[in-house]
């Protein structure tokens, strides 16, 4: 795809540019811009962002921040419209791939589905492929994903 | 499509059809019954020494007719889903699973004798359906592009194979002329360490990697401890093959207590102690440690198989180590039945209880979830079928191992008897596995 549509998943780990002494809320808000109206930024920070968590708030964002370990914190920031994240990351295969399946079933034109599973999930794809559904995957550093999943608007 | 570039590589055209893997599993379940029926038939007289032709014909249908028809199957289904390498002229597989099939009956009824005529027409029939399947799986494999341990243990596995099917080819006229390439023991033992810590611990170590996690929940695997262990299993597959041929160049005497320098015999024992250190102690450590270490403790049938299989595997160690300096033939027959039908057999039959409901679920389910009711995975197999399974196949490696140390034969007759029963069970379920369809008139409603 090309540089100018927008992304429904994006991850930016600012810690190189916070160790080099470089403010990064920038390049959060140009990564904010990039991404879909619908979409997930996952932004890796050294510590908890009170400041730009309460920045993003006032603009209408989600934040979700869980310290995953020393100078390692994981915000999540969703629009006013991305969807509640399913957390599907304790099911052994294959319940991830059928809580999705029956979950995207029922998605009306336009609608999206955002999951968390244990892996980024290659035996779905073709399943939402035949579903003519779109998705985009974020695969994290523990193994497991984030998969988003659309369902195109009505072109008639 | 996929909103992201490079994620529209996998397609259900690539995977094989189900009847493929499902027909060599299908088999394979023949192959247990038969030894079962095998040792009724025989008693104890299967037990008296590891150089008997019938202790051959039973330990070929466990290494060939179970545990490399159901690797097969799996490969099959694997190489395009797990590797990215779709398999090229896939109905070849039909042919692969009946020469196999032929050649691994023909021969175990030769070695029992219940067959007498052309005896060499076995070995070519399992040769020719070897070559088939790794001028197909095995090309795929090699070629694709795609990279970590689990692939790299998949060609390790297949190359294994190879070359276990090569040395079984060359030793084979030895078994009616006996005219063996050179000492037999030398050479059993090579071709031995080959099959079982190569193609066998090569394969299990490379599918753990990625299934255990994916079934089990427990965390991802480290990838250098990975590495270790497959580090470790393919030098202690070269070595004994570079031992091998070396003693063919400088024509040195392969038969023990020949004084020349250097006795090949011990030096490809001690080549192969590598892959025994990463398949049957490193690799069984790992894997237990990260099933404690598991998110979810879900109590599951096919997980005991696994843990059974992986605790056995020490145990093969320490008998293979006795064996090796004892003039016992039962400590040779004890590491033989643990290795083949508690290790590598345990977990073969536990994976099974995982693999296929999953794939029929997958192949013939998935695609209508959402449109029509369908059942989930767990509910098409009932437990108390996989634990009947697994205690059956837990009971007769016990029996089994008294028989070996007694030579009763009563004992025997037992463990053939639950074997018998292992392979019926497995086959039931297999079948009722199959038969599940869903219903698509409900489309229509």
């Amino acid at each position: 795809m090309n540089s100018t549509e927008y992304l429904p998943l994006l991850m930016l780990d600012v810690r190189p540019l916070i160790e080099q002494g470089h403010d990064p809320l920038e390049e959060i808000l140009q990564a904010l811009d990039r991404l879909s109206s619908d979409g997930l930024l996952l932004l890796i920070t050294p510590f908890r962002p009170g400041p730009l968590i309460t920045l993003l708030e006032q603009r209408g964002y989600r934040l979700r921040e869980t310290e995953l370990g020393q100078d390692h914190w994981q915000v999540e920031i969703l629009t006013a419209a991305t969807p509640e994240i399913a957390d599907y990351r304790n099911l052994p295969t294959p319940e991830p791939l059928e809580r999705v399946l029956t979950q995207v079933a029922t998605l009306p034109p336009n609608g999206a589905f955002l999951a968390r599973v244990p892996r980024v999930p290659t035996l779905l794809f073709p399943l939402l492929k035949e579903r003519q559904l779109d998705w985009a995957t974020l695969e994290i550093t523990d193994g497991s994903a984030f998969i988003f999943i659309k369902r195109a608007g009505n072109t008639a | 499509m996929s909103l992201l570039p490079g994620m529209n590589h996998l397609s259900l055209d690539q995977a094989p059809p189900l009847e493929i893997p499902a027909a060599f599993f299908l088999t394979a379940s023949f192959a247990v019954m038969a030894v079962g029926a095998l040792l009724i038939w025989t008693g104890a007289a299967a037990f008296q020494s590891n150089w008997q032709p019938l202790v051959l014909g039973l330990t070929h249908l466990g290494t060939l007719g179970f545990l490399t028809m159901v690797m097969m199957g799996a490969l099959y289904q694997m190489s395009p889903v797990v590797a990215g390498a779709p398999i090229p002229f896939i109905r070849v597989a039909h042919l692969v699973q009946v020469l196999l099939c032929m050649g691994v009956a023909r021969l175990a009824l030769d070695l029992s004798g219940l067959w007498t005529g052309f005896t060499f027409g076995s070995f070519v029939l399992i040769a020719l359906a070897v070559l088939l399947f790794l001028a197909t799986v095995g090309f795929a494999v090699s070629k694709t592009s795609t990279q970590g341990e689990t692939v790299a243990g998949m060609r390790l596995a297949l190359f294994s194979l190879l070359l276990m099917m090569l040395l079984g080819l060359i030793m084979a006229p030895g078994f009616f002329d006996g005219l063996f390439p050179g000492a037999r023991g030398f050479w059993v033992q090579i071709h031995l360490s080959t099959a079982l810590l190569g193609w066998v611990g090569g394969l299990i170590t490379a599918v753990s990697w990625q299934v255990i996690p994916m079934f089990y929940l427990t965390a991802p695997i480290d990838p250098f401890r990975k590495k270790v262990v497959m580090g470790l299993t393919a030098v202690g597959v070269i070595l004994p093959l570079s031992v091998l041929l070396l003693s063919i160049l400088f024509r040195e005497p392969t038969n023990p207590g020949t004084s020349s320098g250097w006795d090949p015999t011990h030096a490809a024992a001690l080549g192969a102690l590598p892959a025994v250190l990463g398949v049957w102690l490193l690799h069984p450590v790992l894997i237990l440690h990260n099933f404690h270490q598991r998110r979810r403790k879900r109590l599951d049938a096919s997980l005991f198989f696994w843990q059974a299989g992986l605790c056995i595997a020490p145990v093969t160690v320490i008998c293979a180590g006795i064996a090796y300096f004892s003039h016992d033939p039962r400590w040779v027959l004890l590491f033989g039945w643990l290795a083949i039908w508690g290790w590598a057999g345990m977990i073969v039959h536990g994976m099974l209880s995982r693999i296929l409901p999953f794939l029929v679920w997958f192949h013939r389910f998935a695609p209508y979830i959402g449109r029509i009711p369908v059942p989930a995975m767990r509910g098409m197999l009932p437990d108390a079928w996989t634990k009947l399974g697994l205690g059956c196949h837990l009971a007769s490696l016990l029996l089994g191992t008294i028989a070996i140390v007694t030579l009763d034969p009563w004992i025997a007759r037992i463990t053939g008897l639950l074997l018998l029963a292992t392979g019926i069970n497995l086959l039931h379920w297999m079948v009722h596995l199959l038969r599940q369809r869903p219903d698509l008139s409900a489309l229509d409603r």
